[in-house]
C-alpha cells in the first residue's frame, strides 16, 4: 500500500451532517456515501493536505488529544480508496 | 371534463387515434393504442381523472401498439412506443394494459427531472405524509393499497415527485395502484368495494392488476404534501408488527440509492434528499397483517396531530 494519500477531487465533494452522522455526495461519480466519524476525520485531513496513514494518525491525535491507531486509519483509507474518494499520490 | 364524461366509445376512439389525454397529478399523458383492453382499462381506472384540453401541453405521448411483421397475426404482440421508438421488448398482446401502465412509469422515471424522483409509495393523513421506500417483494404496494382503503390518502404507489424548489413538498401522481400475485386476493378481501382491472396472468412480474384510486383521492390530486415519516416496510409471514427507529442518514442513503434521478440532479438532489429526510422520523416496519399495519400507522398519525 502507498505511503501517501490524497483526495481524488476535493472540489466535487459536498458534506451534510445528519444526527451526528456524515453524508457525502461525490459529484464526480454522482454517488452518495455514509461515513463513520473516523473516516470523515481521515478524509477531512486529506482534504487539507496529502498525507500518509501515520501522519494522519499523528494529526488526528493532536486534534483529539489522545492516541489514534494507525491501523484504523489505514482501514479508513482503504474504505475511501474503494469508494474512489482517495487515491495514492504515487504514480 | 373527466374521463368518465367521455363515455367508453369516445374513450376508445380517442385512444385509437392517439388523442386521448389524461392528467395524473401534474403530468399530462397522451395515449395511443389499437387494443380494446387498453381503452377498457383507461375507462375503468381513470374515470375520475381530468381530460386536458386538446391544445394543452402534453408531458408524455406514448403508445402501446401492435407487433410488427408476422407478429401482427402470429402470437400477436404489444409494443411500447415512445416518440416513435420502441423502448421495451414486445410482450404478449394480452399484456397490453399493464404494458401501458409500465410505460407510463418509464416515462416519468426516465424523464420527469423537474422533480427529484424517489422509488417509493407516499400516503397522507391529517396533512402529514409517510414515504414508503422499498424494494420489490417488501409488501410496499399491498401496504399502500391497504392504507388508502383505511383512511389514508394516496399520493403515489410507486414514484414520489419531490419538488425541486426547496419547499420539501411532494406532488401527488395518484395513479392506479399496481398489485401482483397474492396481494390481489389480499386486497379483494381487505377492500371489497375497491375496483380492479382484470387480472393479466403470466407477465414477467407474475399475475398483475391495477386498483382504481378512490374518487376522493383523485379529487385532491393537486394538493401537495409535506413528508413527516420515512418508513421502510417489510412483510414477513406471521410477524408481529414492529416499528423501530432508523437513522436519518441511513435513510437518506437508501432513498438516494433508489432514486430514479439522483445522479442527474447531482448536488441539488443530494441537498433535496437531506432536507426532505431531516424533517422526518425514520423507521423500519415489519408486519404480516394489514390490520396491524393500519393500527400502527394510525397511531403515528394521531401522535402527530396531538
Amino acid at each position: 500500500m502507498s505511503d501517501c494519500w490524497r483526495v481524488v477531487a476535493p472540489d466535487l465533494l459536498t458534506w451534510r451532517e445528519l444526527d451526528a452522522q456524515w453524508l457525502l455526495h461525490d459529484a464526480g461519480s454522482a454517488r452518495l456515501h455514509l461515513l463513520d466519524e473516523l473516516t470523515v476525520a481521515v478524509l477531512s485531513t486529506l482534504e487539507a493536505d496529502a498525507a500518509s496513514a501515520a501522519e494522519i494518525a499523528r494529526r488526528l491525535a493532536a486534534d483529539v488529544g489522545q492516541p489514534v491507531d494507525t491501523g484504523l486509519v489505514s482501514e479508513a483509507i482503504a474504505h475511501l480508496v474503494a469508494a474512489d474518494l482517495v487515491e495514492s499520490v504515487d504514480p | 371534463m373527466k374521463v368518465s364524461d367521455l363515455g367508453r366509445a369516445e374513450i376508445g376512439e380517442r385512444i385509437r387515434r392517439g388523442r386521448m389525454r389524461v392528467r395524473t397529478g401534474p403530468l399530462v399523458m397522451q395515449l395511443q393504442s389499437p387494443f380494446a383492453a387498453v381503452a377498457d382499462g383507461v375507462a375503468l381506472l381513470y374515470a375520475d381523472y381530468p381530460v386536458p384540453a386538446d391544445d394543452s401541453f402534453v408531458d408524455f405521448s406514448l403508445g402501446v401498439t401492435r407487433g410488427i411483421g408476422l407478429r401482427r397475426w402470429l402470437k400477436p404482440q404489444a409494443r411500447f412506443i415512445y416518440d416513435g421508438q420502441a423502448v421495451f421488448e414486445p410482450m404478449a398482446v394480452d399484456h397490453a394494459y399493464p404494458l401501458l401502465e409500465w410505460s407510463m412509469n418509464w416515462c416519468v422515471a426516465s424523464q420527469a427531472h423537474q422533480y427529484l424522483l424517489l422509488h417509493a409509495a407516499v400516503i397522507e393523513r391529517n396533512g402529514f405524509a409517510a414515504i414508503l421506500p422499498a424494494p420489490p417483494g417488501s409488501g410496499k404496494s399491498t401496504l399502500c393499497a391497504g392504507l388508502i382503503h383505511a383512511g389514508w390518502r394516496l399520493i403515489t404507489d410507486e414514484m414520489a415527485l419531490v419538488a425541486r424548489d426547496g419547499s420539501g413538498r411532494i406532488w401527488p401522481l395518484c395513479r392506479p395502484v399496481s398489485l401482483k400475485n397474492t396481494s390481489i386476493d389480499v386486497m379483494r378481501g381487505w377492500a371489497p368495494q375497491a375496483v380492479f382491472n382484470r387480472v393479466t396472468i403470466n407477465t414477467n412480474k407474475g399475475n398483475v392488476t391495477h386498483m382504481r384510486v378512490p374518487s376522493a383521492h383523485v379529487a385532491r390530486m393537486d394538493e401537495s404534501v409535506r413528508a413527516r415519516w420515512v418508513i421502510f416496510p417489510r412483510w414477513r409471514a406471521d410477524a408481529a408488527p414492529q416499528l423501530s427507529a432508523r437513522s436519518r442518514a441511513q435513510s437518506v442513503l437508501e432513498l438516494g440509492r433508489n432514486a430514479f434521478n439522483y445522479a442527474q440532479l447531482g448536488e441539488q438532489g443530494f441537498n433535496l434528499l437531506v432536507d426532505l429526510v431531516q424533517g422526518c422520523d425514520c423507521h423500519d416496519f415489519t408486519y404480516s397483517r394489514l390490520s396491524d399495519a393500519v393500527a400502527v400507522f394510525d397511531a403515528l398519525a394521531e401522535a402527530v396531530r396531538a
